[in-house]
């Protein structure tokens, strides 16, 4: 097991290292594994990067980002600007319906209201908001709405789709299936990995709902 | 080493699976899978280009896969067909409104809906960036990205080091086999991975590095030290 210590310096040479944040005066608090990333950065994708960026160091177990996004003037917009911006990105985007999205901005906080029919849809109008210039927070609260609630065996497509993928070792891994709600239990080896399951039991048919109660175990890669 | 009969199954399975490429839909989508030696070949027609190169990233997913030609054709439908102009304009504003895209680098020239990024900026994740802001948008039928990365920093030999640095803080690389080799500004990467998506997160370490304007990956994916 590595350390807290050790951790910590990994993230701090990770971020100083990472092209997207570097430059930007983050501090690194590791406790049990656990990191808690805080100062300022200028915009709410690299907030996201800082993240991503964590993540990826080995012995990481959780993040906690309380990172404060503050846009430097040269970069700030209007809010009717910056919903104007966004209400572009969706209508030019090729696989999102724009007509049942709603979006309101206050202070450059977004707010993501509406119906789409696919959890990646709402995950990408998530990130293609947060890439808007001058978004400083993006709450989405639109709701996976599936055209066709039918998909039958879920369960097993869900295992299917997660034995094909060659990162995750899924003999941890139990999913069930109760209605349209998938519960993921059992132990995985990173919160990456964490993430990745989540992603494929929202992809499934018929699932509207994933309830993650995967825990992170590095026990097996650092013996 | 898996069959390429198991593995076209797998990739057949995970195309059937990925939601980009089957939303909507009114029928399956016509994309053929071809592997020989683990090269998987995709062909047929979309009508999206996202549809284009979600399919090449869902099957970089599966186990085996040692490299990916992308034959797949877009065809755009009706609806999404949009004249040359009115793509340049939205490709414009896309890359204006981006927070990873610096301001009036970046010159932009569609042709029958081939969008062809040129111009320079400091870092590969720029470049990258342009064309994640491009690939989703209505009436785009291919990216020919020539943004080059050129760097304001100059390359010592330590960048080696610290390249090997960030393999070895990565959790998901194995350092020990990756051999990192300096030529004036270009990264070389030479040796072995255990997958695609391995040997794409190589790369994008190796191009956080200061004064890097090229990265040439030369890894190869060896599955043989993985369990399947």
């Amino acid at each position: 097991m590595k350390t807290d210590r050790e951790i910590q310096i990994d993230v701090k040479e990770e971020l100083k290292w990472e092209s997207r944040i570097n430059g930007s005066e983050i501090q690194v608090d590791v406790k049990d594994g656990f990191v808690t990333l805080s100062g300022t950065i200028d915009s709410l994708m690299r907030k996201k990067d800082a993240e991503q960026t964590t993540i990826r160091v080995a012995g990481v177990k959780g993040i906690f980002n309380e990172l404060e996004v503050k846009i430097p003037e040269s970069s700030q917009k209007a809010d009717s600007e910056i919903k104007d911006a966004i209400l572009n990105t969706i209508k030019w985007n090729s696989s999102i319906d724009e007509t049942k999205i709603r979006v309101s901005v206050l202070n450059g906080k977004v707010t993501l209201e509406g119906e789409v029919s696919w959890a990646y849809q709402k995950s990408r109008l998530g990130n293609l908001t947060a890439d808007i210039l001058g978004v400083v927070e993006v709450i989405n609260r639109v709701s996976v709405v599936p055209d066709n609630l039918s998909g039958h065996d879920a369960k097993g497509k869900i295992n299917a789709a997660l034995k094909r993928n060659h990162y995750l070792n899924t003999n941890k891994i139990h999913v069930s299936v109760e209605a349209h709600k998938a519960v993921l239990t059992g132990e995985v080896r990173s919160v990456e990995e964490r993430a990745a399951v989540e992603t494929i039991a929202w992809s499934a048919p018929g699932i509207n709902e994933v309830e993650n109660n995967l825990l992170v175990s590095f026990s097996e890669i650092y013996i | 080493m898996r069959a390429d009969t198991e593995i076209r199954k797998d990739v057949t399975e995970e195309l059937e699976w990925e939601a980009v490429i089957n939303a909507y839909a009114t029928k399956p989508a016509e994309i053929g899978v071809a592997v020989k030696n683990g090269i998987v070949t995709l062909t047929g027609t979309v009508d999206k280009y996202i549809k284009k190169t979600s399919a090449e990233r869902a099957a970089m997913k599966v186990t085996g896969v040692k490299a990916i030609a992308n034959d797949i054709e877009v065809k755009l439908s009706d609806w999404n067909a949009k004249n040359d102009t009115e793509i340049a304009e939205v490709v414009l504003n896309a890359l204006k409104w981006n927070t990873s895209i610096p301001d009036d680098k970046i010159k932009v020239i569609v042709e029958h809906g081939w969008v062809t990024l040129e111009g320079q900026v400091e870092w590969g994740f720029q470049r990258d960036a342009a064309t994640s802001a491009v690939e989703y948008l209505i009436g785009v039928k291919g990216i020919n990205n020539r943004i080059e990365v050129v760097s304001s920093v100059a390359t010592s030999d330590s960048v080696k080091n610290k390249i090997r640095a960030a393999f070895l803080r990565d959790h998901y690389l194995n350092a020990n086999k990756i051999k990192v080799e300096l030529n004036g500004s270009t990264a070389i990467l030479k040796g072995l991975v255990n997958s695609l998506p391995e040997k794409r997160a190589a790369e994008n370490a190796a191009w956080s590095a200061p004064g890097i304007s090229k990265v040439e990956n030369k890894l190869e994916v060896d599955y043989s030290g993985v369990l399947i």
